[in-house]
């Protein structure tokens, strides 16, 4: 104990095995930035609430959706929430998404709103 | 375990400077609107500091300590799980580092910061059953690596200010176990 402290007191600000760490770093940067740049315009929203798809809307209709307290709002391709039940509201705050796979979550109502790009058979509801 | 007196003074203090730390982190605004929930992670400095001069148990005390109560003062009880798997999923590989004793603390740090946001988005991916936290993914792992550089820069300081230089005899105190 007494050695691993003064080793570490008296020790570098870097050392060379350091290099696997940043690698590390480096390639799970990498594998995650594929993520954002894959995605391409969505096509339909669709909203969750506690894991389950509530309903699935198309994004050039402008609708307003309100579930469980969230207020969601789709307007000239892009949604956002326009108000909501929730003591933080993180989710009002967050920016408007239009691309496929960005999502707003309201943790505490458990409401999601992502943005898919798959053409499916229409969603369920209820 | 016993500890004697002067040990769970140490124990204490640093459980309440991890617990302050974090309840006052968390209640700043979040930084970015796309990220809520990305903190400075300054209490990684605190949970470091044990690891290197108390040990394992110790140490998870304390980290335990800091992400049950920081979650109560802070109004918020459902962050105890987030704080607590992404806590535990970069404790052990830190750990692991500490003791093997081949890296820098600032890379320790960062590694430990890395696997905290990617504990607490895989924990909320488990919760919402969906993938949509994994698109914050890169973000939230770029920033812990940063902070974590940052903490463990913090961390190797306030440690090389204490018990640096080992000519100096008054600060060659031991920490409290061996006392």
């Amino acid at each position: 104990m007494n050695k691993r402290l003064k080793h570490y007191a008296n020790g570098k600000y870097f050392k060379v095995a350091d290099i696997f760490i940043f690698a590390i770093l480096l390639i799970a940067l990498v594998i995650s930035l594929v993520f954002i740049f894959l995605p391409q315009k969505g096509e339909f929203v669709e909203i969750y609430h506690s894991g389950k798809i509530v309903k699935k809307i198309s994004l050039t209709e402008d609708t307003v959706f309100e579930i469980s307290g969230v207020t969601i709002q789709i307007k000239d391709g892009e949604v956002c929430v326009a108000k909501s039940s929730c003591p933080d509201q993180l989710c009002v705050k967050n920016s408007h998404i239009k691309k496929e796979g960005e999502s707003i979550i309201c943790l505490p109502n458990q409401v999601i709103v992502k943005i898919s790009g798959e053409k499916e058979i229409d969603g369920v509801t209820q | 375990m016993k500890y004697n007196v002067k040990q769970l003074a140490y124990l204490g203090v640093l459980s309440a400077l991890a617990i302050i730390i974090s309840t006052v982190e968390s209640l700043m605004p979040p930084i970015f609107p796309m990220l809520p929930y990305a903190r400075l992670g300054l209490a990684n400095c605190i949970i470091l500091f044990t690891m290197v001069c108390l040990g394992a148990k110790e140490s998870f005390l304390v980290l335990l300590l800091k992400c049950v109560f920081s979650a109560i003062f802070s109004g918020n009880p459902t962050s105890a799980l987030y704080s607590l798997s992404g806590g535990i999923l970069s404790f052990i590989p830190m750990l692991i580092l500490v003791y093997f004793q081949k890296n820098s603390i600032m890379a320790i740090s960062c590694l430990g910061g890395i696997l905290h946001n990617l504990g607490q988005i895989l924990i909320a991916s488990a919760i919402t059953h969906s993938l949509a936290p994994i698109s914050l993914l890169p973000y939230m792992l770029l920033l812990g690596g940063i902070c974590g550089i940052i903490t463990g820069l913090i961390s190797h300081v306030i440690i090389k200010r204490l018990y640096g230089n080992s000519d100096d005899k008054a600060r060659n105190k031991d920490f409290g176990k061996n006392l």
